[in-house]
């Protein structure tokens, strides 16, 4: 998918110029990407053991436990901000302090991704304000600069596991929620996990979230003008998943793009609500 | 306590696609306007099974939260397990049955040896089918057969059910047809 994905960010800008605003920045940051070769560590998994945990619904790993590639995401974020703070941002100072902490401090870096990971939002909030850096940043840079070596993990174990029998909202790899969803042609539902982009099956008419079965409270909203694209969320809980229906379309990119090409989603989302 | 991801923006002040928009140095004008731009319809969705045919596949309907809950869309449910999201072309045009300029909203009458059809009250209709079938009946009806023995039954008359009945509907429509004396009963699981 990785090396993919300078080609699908193409496409899509071609096919939906809405999508351009956000997707021109990120193909700077996906061609660095694709540079990364991350050195995934042999994972034994014992299968007796993969097989209680999926039953009793614990995920294979949890988020800060995850046996990554921590010096490729590092060397990967060293780009990142070399890269960005070349720019004519607001922020290139604060990105070039952070270019300095990650090549002169040992463990920078690593301690930033660890942070992400276990989403300490007060040592981040910390760790950003030491480069003038807005938190948001710190956590969107630290978040892309590990997707290649958590891809990398999740397709060295993920077929070992068997999605279509995991019934929860949290991703059976790494126990993350989702951040996205797909009807299928078929139209079942697959989600989409934030962190490692595994894909698992989960009912039509049910909140990933709260585990919300209350037809009355669940519910989605879709602009006309934009056919297959819907906003599912639940009132009881108010949170919202974007949906994309793949039979409306010839071809769909990784969630992770269709989500940045979906912004103003979001924004609809927040603007009624919902978070 | 377990913060989530998205809680996690929250507390950091941003939504998800903040952090998007932060990390990428975007300037959220452009989606401002864009999303201004589009007409949003708010829906719930509701489960439901195909009135058609016996199969009972699942449905999902969708009705819009304006206009009174107008359906606006059906769709196979692919978390039915009879049918697994598929439907028949009969059921994929199931929304029709709600939104047709054709539907008809009355009983529709056409005279013996006439070519055309009109409009009568459902009160006329029923008292009409009732009055008819007691007059078919009564003209058919048999006590006793050619050997003498008790039948009380009539052959004058048949009834064939419809797969959109369910098993209470037809427990009573058959109790009804047996008390007239009908034999030939049939239901559209069987035909």
């Amino acid at each position: 998918m990785i090396q993919d994905l300078v080609q699908h960010i193409d496409r899509l800008i071609q096919q939906r110029p809405a999508a351009k605003t956000a997707l021109t920045p990120f193909r700077e940051l996906a061609l660095l990407m694709v540079q990364v070769d991350p050195q995934t560590k042999p994972v034994e998994l014992e299968k007796g053991v993969m097989d209680m945990k999926q039953q009793e619904g614990f995920p294979l790993f949890s988020r800060d436990d995850l046996p990554l590639d921590f010096n490729a995401a590092a060397d990967l974020l060293k780009n990142f901000l070399g890269h960005l703070g070349a720019t004519d941002r607001d922020d290139r100072k604060g990105l070039k302090k952070a270019l300095k902490k990650a090549r002169d401090t040992d463990g920078w870096s690593r301690n930033l991704f660890k942070i992400f990971l276990r989403q300490d939002e007060e040592a981040l909030t910390l760790i950003a304000g030491e480069v003038d850096l807005n938190p948001k940043v710190i956590q969107f840079l630290g978040q892309v600069a590990l997707i290649p070596s958590i891809y990398a993990l999740r397709d060295a174990v993920s077929t070992n596991i068997d999605t279509d029998g995991w019934d929860y909202g949290y991703c059976p790899v790494c126990g993350s929620q989702p951040d996205m969803a797909y009807f299928a042609k078929t139209g079942r539902r697959y989600l989409h996990c934030e962190l490692c982009g595994e894909e698992w099956v989960f009912s039509r008419i049910r909140c990933p979230f709260c585990d919300n079965e209350d037809q009355e409270t669940l519910g989605y909203f879709e602009a006309e003008e934009e056919e297959g694209l819907r906003v599912y969320f639940c009132r009881e809980c108010m949170r919202y998943l974007k949906t994309i229906d793949k039979k409306a379309f010839e071809e769909v990119a990784p969630l992770e793009l269709e989500n940045l090409a979906t912004i103003h989603l979001d924004l609809l989302a927040n603007e009624n609500k919902f978070k | 306590m377990n913060v989530t991801r998205r809680d996690f923006f929250k507390i950091t002040g941003a939504s998800a696609a903040g952090v998007a928009v932060m990390g990428l140095g975007l300037d959220l004008k452009p989606f401002k306007s864009h999303a201004q731009t589009l007409k949003l319809r708010f829906a719930k969705e509701t489960t439901s099974i195909c009135c058609y045919c016996a199969v009972g596949c699942g449905v999902i309907c969708s009705t819009g939260e304006a206009g009174a809950g107008k359906i606006i869309n059906v769709e196979g449910d692919p978390d039915h397990p009879v049918n697994e999201g598929a439907l028949c072309a009969k059921g994929a045009g199931l929304s029709q049955l709600a939104n047709n300029e054709n539907r008809l909203t009355t009983p529709m009458y056409r005279a013996p040896y006439s070519s055309k059809w009109q409009k009568v009250s459902w009160d006329w209709a029923l008292w009409t089918i009732g009055k008819r079938v007691k007059k078919s009946r009564d003209a058919s009806f048999e006590h006793k057969n050619s050997k003498g023995q008790v039948v009380n039954r009539t052959n004058g008359i048949a009834s064939v059910g419809s797969a959109a009945l369910d098993n209470e509907e037809c427990w009573l429509i058959q109790g009804l047809m047996r008390a007239l004396g009908l034999v030939y009963i049939e239901h559209q699981a069987r035909i």
